[in-house]
């Protein structure tokens, strides 16, 4: 009851300070400024690549006549797709590509990142609603909530307080729940308007329930700022003190721990450079069957064991025709070096995505970013999901044409071509990103090792609230 | 007067635990910058030699089969694999050239774009292709952004000046020293602007040491290094004087504190975000999801206009006899192909220009948004003096395509000319593989122009107001 009555007065004063009236307004403006300059985030980059992806089928099935080989090399194009949450966390999507080609024999590497056609600049962040949200909103809770003790002690006002039977408990939990009434008072009209943008066409039920998980991390990870800012606040013998340490910590954990936590990452689990990877890459390439080099050592060795177990001498004794055959051979052999090459590099990326996460102590910030990405679809492993997707379309894709070349052509008849209607017919890339489950089952660590730093802050604040000097 | 507060100014900043306590933290983090640079440039340089070697092994194998061939004593079914052949070697898949690009001899300063510039670019028949290790860095790391000397310069030093300088005065008063300190028999004014150049003077040396060391150690060379840190101090200068503009105020320290933080949070944290999100409105960039399916339009276009084209080169080459597809040896394609490459290039050149052009205004636009904010001044004369901006890689780019182009034509006539490549050859071909030395932007957009009137803005409530204020503090 008394942990009420201090919440009602510390919500009460905050109200009524100029400085929490600037700086709603500030961070309101902001947060209004970022929803209208990401609101069409997400309609015109869906758009550009629904409409990019349509072409590109069309260019397919329309391709001119030609050997299904020869239209496994002509390829096609998908495109990364834009989820309706980006709007509001774009995560790592300007530095992935957003156009992957597919063609036989080579797993190509996604091209064209938005980064890449801005200037320096725009590596020194946008303003999004999760920027308001991460890096702003912690900054608005310390600057109202500093002196919430340290004031009362300079004041005398926490003597007073103490001496008429308050406990240090009812005391942190009053001011934690003043702090976070007006916390709330602002994040919950932001959360609102920022769900506007799910209006947008193409936002499904599953994008509300990410974008309440989303919602749910951000109030948490304010949550953490709240106690810390008790904290410092009841350490602190002066408010100024208080401010300038709380501040620190803001620009530790909001500004320095992510860019030195990543780099750190990086050097201790490097990723190969292009020279190196290329030669593993193609070292192993070499060792397997080259559907284009008949006269490679694996090619030979496949051919005889192929004409020992049908029975016949030459290849066009075959019962299918041998340019198929080899050809899907060789394809299965370069899918197989592709993936494992790339599973090794997701393996790096896994490493550098664990140690970031096992230095969540260091910031709350890591953990809600990592959570918020990743629920909005913009993060590593939803790149590579689609990724995966491509992969897989592109193996059964050129598959078909090999099987359609063994079954259907004669050895050596490289002329004969198949038309539009064949082209057409071919299987097509639908993909719809990771469903909800997926997604939650990897936020999960993220965000319950938010919440640890929830709770934990809080027992520290108990903690600290228990000794708590009234002088 | 002024070495009184000198000495003054020194003793009071090293009796301050606070004072070392930012110093550390500072010193910590430009050493942590410097590092980074060092592995950046040390990874770079290992990427960039090991490119280079892979090429010189690849082309003496080359040269030695070649030579093999020449005097006969090896023979080569396949064209597509000969050395002596000029397409195979100059421009086919297995075959083409890599222009090995060298580190910017700044990136360990301010990474900028460099975590993005390709170490090499292929020169293949079908255009350049970008070779780099970016292909397979985490995504996760490149958003995250570089913990670069750059960052440390434009975020955090001025966090360095503002906690050392926010209450300069407001202390003294809150003390009840600087009454004191005005009633000595030496004029207000005097002791007002000994105190400040005393406390920058110490604030810069402070600076300097940290920052210089550093830079040297992340093996940035001495000059970029003296006009990185005259920019750094240039910088800190403006940071000081916004600091003492605050104290003019006659407030209290916390209030100093917080507008002096609120200044830092509007110009160097919100103000590049605000930036970004205005040019990305003003000057959209259009996704490169359309472009290679506009690639491929323009290709299907030019298949239809292609025969009419090739009448033109029959024309002009009477010795060359036109035969129909399924007669043509793979030689007579390739000279048509050759012949199509300029025309090819020319035929695509508007879907080319128009990403390129709506990319460049919104650059554009963004630069010229840079006078918004000292920190964005700042950011953007340091990765110009490091050559990792967007002009140094367009400039590097120029080059590299240039020099594509010379390679191209270098083997597209021997090809014509039906010559085999021999060891003479391979002497002109690694001649044309020299590294590239990467360009420098020309000249800052900004220049001196901007951090001056931001001093003189500064500086003004200090000259003007001076007198009033220091009566009113007494």
């Amino acid at each position: 009851m008394k942990a009420i009555i201090i919440a009602r007065q510390e919500l009460r004063s905050i109200f009524r300070e100029r400085r929490f009236q600037a700086a709603a307004a500030i961070l309101s403006i902001l947060f209004a400024l970022s929803v209208f300059g990401a609101w069409d985030y997400y309609a015109s980059n869906e758009k550009q690549h629904a409409e990019a992806a349509r072409t590109a089928r069309a260019h397919w099935d329309n391709q001119e006549d030609k050997n299904p080989h020869s239209a496994a090399h002509y390829g096609t194009f998908v495109f990364k797709p834009i989820y309706p949450l980006s709007f509001f966390d774009r995560g790592i999507d300007a530095f992935t590509g957003n156009t992957l080609f597919l063609e036989g024999h080579v797993m190509h590497e996604a091209k064209h990142r938005a980064v890449a056609d801005r200037s320096e600049l725009s590596r020194l962040g946008a303003l999004t609603p999760a920027f308001v949200l991460g890096i702003l909103f912690p900054l608005f809770i310390i600057v109202l909530g500093f002196g919430s003790i340290a004031s009362e002690r300079e004041s005398g006002n926490l003597r007073i307080l103490l001496a008429q039977g308050l406990r240090p408990a009812g005391l942190f939990f009053g001011k934690s729940l003043g702090l976070g009434a007006v916390a709330l008072s602002l994040a919950l009209p932001f959360l609102l308007l920022g769900g506007l943008g799910l209006a947008a066409p193409g936002a499904g039920a599953e994008d509300w329930q990410r974008y309440g998980l989303m919602s749910a991390g951000y109030l948490i990870y304010l949550g953490c700022f709240i106690h810390l800012t008790l904290i410092v606040s009841a350490f602190a013998q002066r408010a100024n003190v208080a401010l300038v340490a709380l501040l620190g910590i803001w620009i530790a954990m909001c500004l320095i721990a992510p860019k030195a936590v990543a780099d750190f990452a990086a050097w201790s689990h490097p990723t190969p450079s292009w020279q190196a990877y290329q030669e593993a890459l193609q070292n192993d390439l070499k060792n397997g069957v080259d559907g284009h080099d008949p006269s490679a050592e694996y090619s030979k060795k496949l051919e005889e064991e192929t004409l020992k177990k049908h029975g016949v001498s030459t290849v066009d004794s075959l019962p299918f025709n041998w340019d198929g055959f080899i050809m899907q051979k060789g394809e299965e052999h370069e899918t197989y070096v592709f993936q494992k090459h790339k599973d090794a590099l997701l393996a790096i990326y896994q490493q550098q995505q664990n140690l970031l996460e096992a230095s969540a102590l260091l910031s709350p910030y890591l953990l809600v970013n990592l959570s918020s990405q990743r629920l909005a679809g913009t993060d590593v492993h939803t790149f590579h999901n689609f990724l995966a997707a491509a992969e897989k379309y592109r193996v059964a894709l050129v598959g078909e044409l090999n099987n359609d070349l063994m079954l259907n052509f004669k050895y050596g008849d490289w002329d004969g071509k198949r038309d539009k209607a064949f082209f057409a017919s071919n299987k097509k890339f639908e993909y719809r990103g990771p469903a909800f489950r997926e997604v939650w089952q990897i936020s999960r660590p993220a965000m319950a090792l938010l919440f640890g730093w929830y709770l934990l802050s809080g027992l520290l604040g108990l903690f600290v609230f228990q000794r708590i000097k009234p002088i | 007067m002024f070495l009184l507060q000198l000495q003054y100014e020194w003793k009071h900043l090293s009796r301050n635990g606070a004072a070392w306590l930012l110093l550390l933290f500072l010193g910590g983090a430009m050493v942590f910058g410097a590092y980074n640079g060092r592995q950046r440039a040390a990874r770079q340089k290992q990427a960039v030699q090991a490119l280079k070697t892979a090429q010189d092994e690849k082309f003496a194998a080359l040269e030695a089969e070649a030579d093999s061939i020449v005097k006969g004593l090896k023979k080569m079914e396949q064209w597509w694999l000969d050395p002596t052949n000029p397409l195979t070697v100059g421009l086919l898949r297995k075959g083409g050239g890599t222009l090995v690009i060298e580190p910017a001899p700044g990136q360990a300063l301010a990474v900028g774009m460099s975590d993005l510039q390709p170490e090499a670019y292929a020169m293949l028949f079908g255009g350049g292709a970008a070779r780099g290790s970016s292909d397979y860095d985490n995504p996760a790391r490149l958003a995250l952004g570089a913990f670069d000397l750059a960052f440390v310069i434009v975020y955090l030093l001025p966090l360095f000046v503002i906690a050392l300088t926010y209450n300069l005065l407001s202390a003294e008063r809150e003390q009840g020293t600087l009454a004191l300190l005005l009633s000595q028999p030496v004029q207000g004014r005097r002791i007002f602007v000994s105190k400040m150049l005393a406390r920058f003077v110490v604030l810069s040396l402070m600076a300097t040491l940290l920052f210089v060391p550093s830079a040297i150690w992340a093996g940035i060379g001495a000059g970029l290094t003296a006009q990185a840190t005259g920019a750094t101090l240039l910088y800190g200068f403006f940071w000081f004087l916004m600091a003492l503009a605050v104290n003019m105020l006659q407030q209290n320290s916390a209030f100093n504190a917080l507008a002096c933080i609120g200044a830092w949070l509007l110009l160097v944290v919100v103000m590049p975000a605000l930036v970004n999100m205005l040019a990305e409105k003003v000057h959209p960039v259009p996704s490169r999801a359309g472009y290679e399916n506009a690639m491929r339009t323009a290709d299907v276009e030019f298949e239809k206009i292609k025969p009419a084209i090739l009448d033109t080169f029959y024309d002009a080459n009477p010795a060359l006899e036109r035969k129909p597809d399924d007669a043509k040896s793979p030689r007579d394609w390739w000279l048509e192909e050759l012949y199509l490459l300029d025309i090819r290039k020319a035929h695509v050149a508007d879907i080319k220009a128009m990403y390129e052009d709506k990319s460049q205004s919104h650059a554009d636009f963004a630069r010229k948004l840079t006078v918004l904010s000292p920190a964005l001044v700042l950011h953007d004369y340091l990765t110009g003096l490091a050559g990792t901006n967007r002009d140094a890689q367009l400039a590097t780019q120029e080059v590299l395509e240039s020099k594509a182009q010379t390679w191209l034509d270098w083997f597209a006539a021997k090809y014509a000319a039906d010559a085999k490549l021999q060891a003479a050859d391979y002497a002109a071909i690694r001649s044309m593989l020299k590294p590239v030395q990467p360009k420098q932007s020309e000249g800052n957009s900004n220049g001196l122009l901007w951090p001056v009137i931001y001093l003189t803005l500064m500086a003004l409530p200090l000259i003007l107001g001076r007198r009033r204020q220091m009566m009113a503090v007494i």
